[in-house]
């Protein structure tokens, strides 16, 4: 990614001898300051001192991507209705998934501790996510001063996954009222280039098939957990795999219709005029919808666009089950190796 | 039973709405109230005007804005609820988007249009109400519009197939009983095209029911939209009769 | 948009020297004792047991919910007063006509002791405060309101006072948030027991509304009580005072009232002082309040009174409807 050249200071020229790198003003540049000399001095040190602003989209490359699109091209070469190739890898945990779409790469995490339940919920475990992006994944992130994108995924993720119950929270519970599962689930942007929010359920939804709780026995009052070790870890009680499909409605085809394009990169982010975000699962469930403005769409292109999700989502969790098989596989197949050479018969 | 819902409607009638302009004697500068049903809500629009940060000055067009009060005497129960309450998030963001793409920005650069709606009573149907509020208010402060923009909801009824066993009609307007029950979704449409500006679900469905719901949906955006113009003409008239004398 | 500019320093002068003339010329030619017109409406909410709505052309709207929750009583073997005082809970959320401007601490308006506005979370504080000390202030002969708030033994009513005020100034008028909450509890209804008194388990009601008892009986004493502002310039005096006479005036009281009998009567039950602009004078201009003065303020408070919570009261029976 480009980074915005510094914006040379030819106007404010004659300012230069007050810039004072005050390390106060940098982390709040938009509080106006009593002094109004020292804000110009403000807005000097914020474009050199902060995260550049994404840069904005050159005319010359909005008018080929729109160009292209009339023709039914994509600038990557991909068809308007594909994804990126998604590419599944798992950590040497449980519960650790690297997802790439393209340049787009996210990371999950889920980590489980034993806690007090809710007062209003005894019999249910907590499920929370968090998602905090930073600039590995774009220079414009900054940390703890999330963007509209930030709260949008976030909620997006909260809709699709813990409203729709795709965990069962009460197999989370281990003693009624004192003790259940805590799971969190934490994502890690490490890189941007458009679709994170596809890109961070799918991760999500892997991380969580792929996670496996330790085996818990209660006898009274005492609670053991017994370590892999001495017995195989179980996996969680998933009730269905929501998956998150965008679409991003920009330019013009030639019949003069919105184009809807499916995971989209940065470049055409930037670009475009409205989304849609279908969470749909393999048996062909809706579980949330989100088109918050943007440009109007017809009723008939946006069923289309949902039953598009659908058909896509088939495909998604075919690839996910896959994945999480061959992982399966490979983790036995270390495992019976050492068994395999522990073995005290001679070869004949 | 008989088709009747359990307030006494079919599925395809929308409950009373009553809307009014200019409503506040505030200086705001636009200003509405709609209920639809039992579901009451205020909103005042103030703007174009000076951003309050400088966060939000954008150089080649207005920022919207919005903020979202629930009343605490808005529910069945007494809830307060601070400015990071989810559900306030979630409408704030939902009512900023939509209006954002609505709103002709492009003639007022760094200016800030500011969207406050108060939620006074709750009986389903929160966020078209919402929608439908802020629609009346920004005509009432004469910011340029696209069209109206008219929201409305939609649900996917549980009730026992009829005796041809095909499935029953969606209901037009849920009320605060029937969303708690029942899958619901809310959709927005522009003036007359039936072109969805906003469209949101939050509950499981199957794919093959949505299509009747959205459609449901349009068809109760385009008789609010018909209430609304109404009440919008007779505002105009009164007004400028009163200038005329 | 930013709070609405104060007054001018000869704007000041001018209506400081035309309030303190005798006879005294208010700006908008009202008698020093006549009131505002507002609009009211009330019980039009439908999830509570009481609402008000007043609409003042200047001082902007107020809207009061007043909801009533089941609670048990605290498990202390004694119902200390500051338990019982517990059991109604007051809370005002101030919402500008759009975004508020920064807050000015205890400026025009604001009542003593009350802390001011900043800004619209943390509310209007000091609103509450003295509108709660107005309810809890009993009556004649040790009557409470917390009295009709015991239900049966071990449990009360939980009163939640919600005020709603949209208004354009970040201190609205005393009267406009007072003849609210009035209305409100005039015309609350809590439901009827059916489960005897004497028994501890939890107390059922009756789902019938045209049964339901009012908080306040419509035809005893005392009705909840009203708070009035009045300012003096020079040693003239005047109620209902808008905001530019708040600014000119050199002394402010609320007084708060309840109506004790069907005479119109009143009885004091609070006063404190109110922070007005002196004219626009310096810091050290301060007057203070004499003897005779503050006689004459909470007199013509004391007169008029009775007749606005009569007139009010009036209003609100005759509106209400038992749904």
């Amino acid at each position: 990614m480009r980074l915005k050249p510094l914006p040379h200071p030819s106007t404010n020229h004659h300012r230069h001898h007050h810039r004072t790198p005050s390390s106060s003003r940098i982390t709040n540049p938009s509080r106006p300051s009593p002094n109004p000399r020292s804000r110009e001095t403000v807005q000097l040190v914020h474009y050199s001192a902060t995260m550049p602003k994404e840069p904005e989209i050159s005319l010359a490359e909005k008018t080929f991507v729109l160009e292209a699109l009339k023709q039914n091209l994509r600038v990557d070469g991909r068809g308007i209705h594909s994804f990126r190739e998604i590419e599944l890898s798992f950590g040497d945990d449980y519960g650790f998934v690297d997802v790439r779409l393209g340049k787009t790469r996210v990371l999950a995490r889920i980590s489980a501790e034993i806690v007090k339940p809710r007062s209003d919920r005894p019999f249910e475990g907590t499920f929370t996510i968090s998602t905090e992006m930073g600039p590995m994944a774009s220079p414009s992130f900054e940390v703890g001063r999330p963007t509209d994108l930030d709260h949008t995924l976030s909620r997006l993720l909260e809709k699709s996954i813990r409203r729709s119950t795709a965990l069962d929270l009460e197999s989370l519970c281990i003693v009624t009222g004192q003790r259940v599962w805590s799971l969190r689930a934490d994502l890690h942007f490490l890189s941007h280039d458009g679709n994170l929010i596809d890109t961070a359920c799918i991760a999500t939804i892997t991380a969580l098939a792929h996670f496996r709780l330790p085996v818990i026995t209660v006898s009274g009052e005492d609670i053991t957990i017994h370590p892999v070790t001495e017995r195989v870890p179980v996996p969680l009680s998933l009730l269905h795999w929501p998956i998150c499909v965008t679409f991003s409605f920009l330019g013009e085809d030639e019949d003069g219709e919105v184009v809807c394009v499916l995971d989209a990169t940065a470049q055409e982010e930037a670009l475009r005029e409205g989304d849609m975000t279908v969470t749909v699962n393999k048996n062909g469930e809706v579980c949330q919808i989100s088109k918050s403005g943007g440009v109007a769409v017809e009723a008939e292109t946006l069923m289309k666009c949902a039953r598009m999700a659908a058909e896509k989502v088939k495909g998604i969790d075919k690839l996910i089950a896959t994945a999480l098989r061959d992982d399966e596989v490979a983790r036995n197949k270390g495992n019976l190796d050492w068994l395999k050479e522990g073995k005290s018969e001679n070869e004949r | 039973m008989e088709g009747l819902r359990n307030d006494g409607r079919r599925w395809n009638e929308l409950r009373r709405i009553h809307c009014q302009l200019s409503t506040s004697s505030t200086n705001a500068d636009g200003s509405s109230y709609i209920e639809q049903g039992f579901t009451k809500v205020l909103c005042n629009v103030t703007g174009p005007a000076e951003p309050s940060s400088r966060q939000k000055v954008k150089q080649d067009s207005a920022t919207v804005s919005c903020e979202v009060y629930f009343a605490a005497f808005s529910g069945t129960d007494r809830i307060k609820r601070g400015r990071n309450d989810k559900k306030v998030q979630e409408l704030q963001t939902a009512i900023q988007k939509t209006f954002s793409s609505i709103i002709l920005t492009h003639l007022f650069s760094r200016s800030e249009i500011t969207i406050s709606v108060h939620i006074l009573s709750q009986d389903g149907g929160t966020l078209a109400a919402c929608i439908n509020a802020a629609t009346l208010a920004l005509i009432d402060a004469g910011i340029p519009l696209k069209d109206y923009v008219c929201a409305c909801t939609a649900g996917q009824s549980t009730s026992i197939f009829d005796n041809e066993g095909a499935s029953p009609d969606p209901w037009l307007d849920v009320n605060y009983l029937e969303e708690s029950d029942i899958p619901s979704l809310t959709v927005a449409t522009v003036g007359d095209s039936e072109k969805i500006v906003a469209l949101n679900m939050e509950n499981k469905v199957r794919i093959e029911k949505l299509e009747a719901m959205i459609a449901v949906g349009i068809s109760g955006c385009a008789k609010v939209r018909a209430i609304m113009d109404k009440e919008v003409r007779r505002h105009g008239k009164q007004k400028l009769e009163a200038q005329g004398e | 948009m930013p709070p609405p500019t104060p007054l001018s320093p000869p704007e000041l002068s001018y209506l400081y020297a035309s309030l303190s003339l005798s006879p005294p010329i208010r700006l908008d030619l009202r008698t020093p004792t006549q009131f505002r017109p507002l609009v009211a409406e009330c019980s039009f909410l439908p999830h509570c047991n009481g609402s008000a709505r007043v609409c003042m052309a200047e001082a902007g709207e107020c809207i009061v919910g007043i909801k009533a929750e089941l609670e048990k009583d605290a498990t202390t073997k004694y119902a200390t007063v500051i338990e019982r005082e517990k059991w109604i809970e007051v809370s005002v959320e101030v919402a500008g006509g759009g975004v508020s401007g920064p807050g000015s601490g205890v400026g025009i308006g604001g009542i003593s002791g009350a802390g001011g506005a900043t800004g619209r979370d943390e509310g209007d504080g000091g609103a509450a405060v003295w509108l709660k000390e107005g309810l809890l202030a009993g009556g004649a002969g040790g009557w409470s309101i917390l009295d009709r708030l015991v239900i049966s033994s071990g449990w009360h009513w939980k009163i939640y006072i919600d005020v709603l005020l949209l208004t354009p100034t970040s201190h609205p008028s005393p009267l406009l948030i007072s003849a609210a909450v009035n209305m409100a509890l005039d015309s609350t209804y809590l439901p009827k027991l059916t489960s005897p008194h004497d028994v501890d388990d939890i107390p059922t009601f009756s789902d019938d509304w045209a049964i339901s008892a009012p908080l306040y009986e419509p035809t005893t004493f005392p009705r909840p009580p009203m708070s009035l502002p009045v300012v003096a310039v020079g040693d003239n005096v005047f109620l209902d005072p808008s905001v530019a006479e708040v600014a000119a005036a050199e002394a402010g009281l609320v007084v708060t009232l309840s109506l004790s009998d069907s005479q119109g009567n009143c009885d004091i039950v609070g006063i404190r002082s109110m922070e007005v602009g002196r004219g626009g004078g310096k810091e050290g201009d301060r007057k203070g309040i004499n003897r005779t003065l503050l006689r004459q303020m909470v007199n013509a408070c004391v007169k008029e009174a009775g007749e606005v919570i009569k007139g009010l009261g009036e209003t609100t029976h005759k509106q209400m409807f038992r749904a």
